[in-house]
């Protein structure tokens, strides 16, 4: 069947294109000046002491005798201890920040996924209106602003100095259940979703906008069919593709790239981690977290395509 | 009397509320902030009471240690580089963890005095060259083994093992791992490889903290007041109390030391409450600490902040161009704009509560004349110099900044090159020609020690290397003082680190934490000792 046929040859070039991002970020980390050893002493460093470490992590060893030796573990699926610190289990040191990233995705897409598509489908509706030109220039206004800056006003207007609403902090606290601590996440969250939502709402406007002036929703109309009934079961599938497309990538972007909110609200999350493994040089972490994260934004393109394909009959049968 | 935030969102709805007419959905608003007013009783009437100077805390009341609960501190910095072995910690959260876990020989008291910890007893013969160590009697292990003389030599040797990288081996340059004996279970003895008049400080550092024979790195154990527990290296760690610890507390079950990037995201987390304590709290945040009603600690603390010449490097080879350049500088200026007023100047000498410090030696202050005769006697009337700085502390950047204008004023132009602190480290270190740095209180020969070995400036004055050595030598502690003071009168007059200041150091906590007192070595709480503290 031509969807489990697309599916499997995507899944294949992802597991390609993995291998590829895992040479590229290995031979741009050898790039940076320092190495792991170097990190670990920091300002205590002797020649002497980083000869003897170096020896000890593997770091003497050519490098790509360093990157095969890497991946013939990965295959076998250990991912390797992390060169500083306590040398624990990469699998233990970046298990916490990737569920923390992962509850934070998630939240924010669940929030910010039907919020932006109904907006973007109501501004495109009441196409030229005075609520569509507030809508339009509310989310221009957004998509102008950094996120952290974003997340600033809010932490200025919910948390510290106007109201004091809600935590300005969030460091999920051990020992404490996670389902306890919601409302920490309530302003990372709301700092996310306005950061994501110009970009899935505009694409849902002009896609909408375009496939209301085709002619099956013209005749649909004409049929006397109720406007609910043509916008929401005829126009919108047809309309969703590129702002599905625009989901996956803008997702794609929260697993890893949020740095700046993390940093604000001390979140830890992956992207801090990663920032903090590329600093001390640690390579098998790096490796690890950038392996996953490629894999999050190949399965998230995937998840895209398949949903884009099902929705659009043409596609889903193959004519096209 | 200050409000705290919630009480103040409170009173603005009420009013807005009255001026609509309620509806339910304002008097189940109502109730939840009226409920939470009355949590914050407490805390509101405990208010005011310590905003003031700031200058001491409520330690000395009378309350006696109430046992329980989990003590959270935040601590900044961290990184998945953090570790709890003090042989090889490098940062303040290292430094917090290594002293819950782990315990040295001697260590420093509040007042940053010698005082015993786990040696009852550091004795010399009449040289020097032996040195005779009696062990508490008390003492067990994380893991139910005695503390025995065995583990003092397994600890030693395991220092000087070449396959164990750490940074303790540079502060024994005289200790022969070879000859380390255990007379009987409680009984070391060193011989050294010279005499060595200042032993009991280089025990004192917390590099030699005592680990069981047979140590394994992923299962830490040590002596301290607390057991190796959950840790997310650059996150947090939780560790519960050792209820066999031999000395005070620890009161409650279990302290949580938390990382934090930002000082002020920190500072949040301690004024929402999802951590009692706060460390190295920047000036600027302090009034807003006060406002909310809790407890600041400030500390006049020896950590000392410097920028180094290398006098290998030309024009600073030349002593008059050194000595200029010391004399350009504001000091009170510095302290005020890098330190924020949070910190004492310095007279270009270290280990300010080392018994030698010269306290009467003149404060040197900026004399921009005399500095540009002695310019114009090098020949450098219009000196002009790159100096290179990095964020190693959050007053680095700025006091060099603030030089670097103070500068203009005696006719040298100064411009500053930031680099980052990875590279500041990296392996240009030891070569760079100046910078900033920090060194956190220690004593003046263990200080001189560690100079030697990362010697920044490359200072190679042969008196002062020779006064350092017979100062190491001697046993006799008049003695020793009196060569030491010769030696601080060299670092005075023609030395190569400016020490411009020493710091202060700002502890903040909620109303239910206790105990927090000043101490002068620049870790915060307490010195690293939370087990003296507790929650009301």
């Amino acid at each position: 069947m031509i969807l489990t046929r697309t599916i499997a040859l995507r899944l294949v070039l992802g597991v390609v294109t993995l291998f590829v991002v895992s040479v590229l970020i290995f031979v741009a980390t050898q790039a940076l000046p320092g190495n792991a050893a170097r990190a670990i002493l920091g300002n205590t460093a002797t020649p002497q002491k980083v000869a003897e470490l170096e020896s000890q992590l593997g770091l003497n060893r050519p490098v790509e005798s360093q990157y095969l030796a890497w991946i013939s573990h990965v295959l076998s699926g250990n991912l390797g201890h992390s060169f500083v610190g306590m040398n624990q289990p990469v699998t233990q040191v970046i298990g916490q920040p990737l569920f923390n990233s992962f509850v934070l995705v998630l939240l924010t897409a669940l929030v910010s996924v039907p919020i932006s598509i109904g907006v973007g489908v109501y501004a495109a509706v009441k196409r030229d209106s005075l609520a569509d030109r507030v809508i339009t220039g509310g989310t221009v206004a957004l998509a102008a602003l950094p996120e952290f800056v974003i997340g600033i006003l809010l932490i200025v207007l919910l948390a510290t100095q106007v109201f004091h609403l809600l935590p300005p902090v969030a460091r999920p606290q051990a020992g404490v259940p996670f389902y306890r601590q919601l409302r920490e996440l309530v302003l990372p969250v709301l700092t996310l979703t306005l950061a994501v939502f110009p970009y899935i709402s505009r694409m849902m406007r002009a896609s909408t906008i375009e496939i209301l002036e085709s002619d099956y929703v013209a005749m649909a109309r004409l049929k006397g069919l109720r406007e609910q009934v043509v916008i929401w079961r005829h126009a919108v599938p047809n309309a969703i593709a590129p702002a599905v497309q625009g989901t996956a990538m803008q997702l794609a972007w929260l697993a890893g790239g949020i740095v700046a909110v993390e940093y604000l609200f001390a979140y830890p999350g992956i992207g801090s981690q990663l920032l903090g493994a590329i600093t001390e040089r640690d390579i098998p972490q790096i490796q690890a977290i950038t392996l996953i994260l490629a894999a999050v934004y190949v399965l998230l393109n995937l998840t895209a395509d398949v949903i884009t394909i099902l929705v659009n009959p043409l596609l889903r049968t193959g004519l096209r | 009397m200050s409000t705290t935030h919630d009480d103040g969102s409170g009173e603005s709805f009420m009013r807005e509320a009255l001026n609509r007419g309620i509806t339910r959905r304002d008097l189940l608003k109502g109730a939840a902030v009226l409920g939470s007013g009355v949590a914050l009783a407490p805390l509101l009437s405990a208010c005011g009471t310590s905003g003031g100077t700031g200058a001491s805390s409520s330690p000395s009341t009378a309350a006696s240690p109430t046992k329980g609960g989990n003590l959270r501190i935040g601590v900044i910095g961290g990184s998945t580089n953090d570790v709890v072995d003090f042989q090889v910690a490098m940062t303040q959260p290292d430094n917090l963890r290594g002293r819950q876990i782990f315990e040295g020989l001697m260590k420093y008291d509040h007042n940053y005095q010698l005082a015993p910890a786990l040696a009852e007893e550091v004795t010399p013969d009449a040289t020097g060259t032996v040195w005779t160590v009696k062990l508490r009697p008390d003492v067990t292990f994380h893991n139910g083994k005695p503390l025995t003389a065995e583990d003092v030599v397994w600890t030693f040797q395991e220092i000087f093992n070449p396959k164990f990288v750490n940074n303790a081996k540079g502060l024994f340059p005289t200790v022969d791992p070879k000859r380390i004996k255990a007379l009987d279970k409680l009984t070391v003895q060193f011989t050294m490889t010279k005499p060595n008049g200042d032993f009991k400080n280089e025990l004192a550092m917390e590099n030699s903290t005592i680990k069981p024979v047979g140590y394994d790195k992923k299962h830490p154990v040590g002596t301290g007041p607390f057991k190796y527990g959950k840790f997310l290296p650059g996150n947090y760690s939780l560790f519960p109390a050792n209820e066999n610890y031999w000395g005070t507390g620890p009161y409650v079950d279990s302290v949580q030391t938390v990382d934090f990037a930002d000082s002020t995201a920190m500072v949040n987390a301690l004024l929402g409450g999802s951590i009692d304590a706060a460390s190295d709290v920047p000036a600027a945040l302090v009034a807003q600490i006060k406002q909310a009603g809790l407890k600041s600690v400030v500390s006049e603390t020896g950590l000392f902040n410097y920028i180094f010449w290398n006098t290998a490097v030309k024009p600073l080879d030349d002593v008059r161009v050194r000595q200029a350049l010391r004399l350009i500088m504001d000091r009170q200026q510095m302290v005020e704009e890098a330190l924020s007023g949070y910190g004492r100047v310095g007279n270009d000498m270290w280990a300010f509560y080392d018994p030698a410090y010269p306290h009467n030696t003149p404060q040197r202050t900026q004399d921009i004349e005399q500095a540009k005769s002695l310019l114009k006697q090098a020949g450098h009337a219009d000196l002009s110099l790159k100096l290179y700085t990095s964020p190693v502390s959050a007053s680095a950047v700025p006091a060099c900044t603030v030089f670097a204008q103070q500068a203009k004023q005696a006719g040298v132009t100064i411009t500053t090159q930031q680099v980052d602190v990875s590279v500041y480290w990296g392996n240009k270190y030891l070569t760079w020609p100046n910078g900033p740095g920090w060194y956190s209180a220690k004593m003046y020969l263990v200080q001189s020690l560690l100079c030697e070995v990362w010697n920044e400036p490359h200072w190679h004055d042969k008196n002062w290397f020779s006064l350092i050595s017979d100062a190491m030598a001697t046993a006799d502690d008049a003695k020793r003082t009196q060569i030491i003071q010769e030696a601080y009168a060299i670092d005075y007059g023609i030395g190569a680190w400016d020490i411009w200041s020493y710091a202060n150091e700002v502890d903040a906590c909620s109303q239910k934490v206790q105990g927090l007192v000043p101490t002068r070595s620049g870790i915060p709480y307490n010195n690293g000792y939370v087990n003296e503290l507790w929650l009301a």
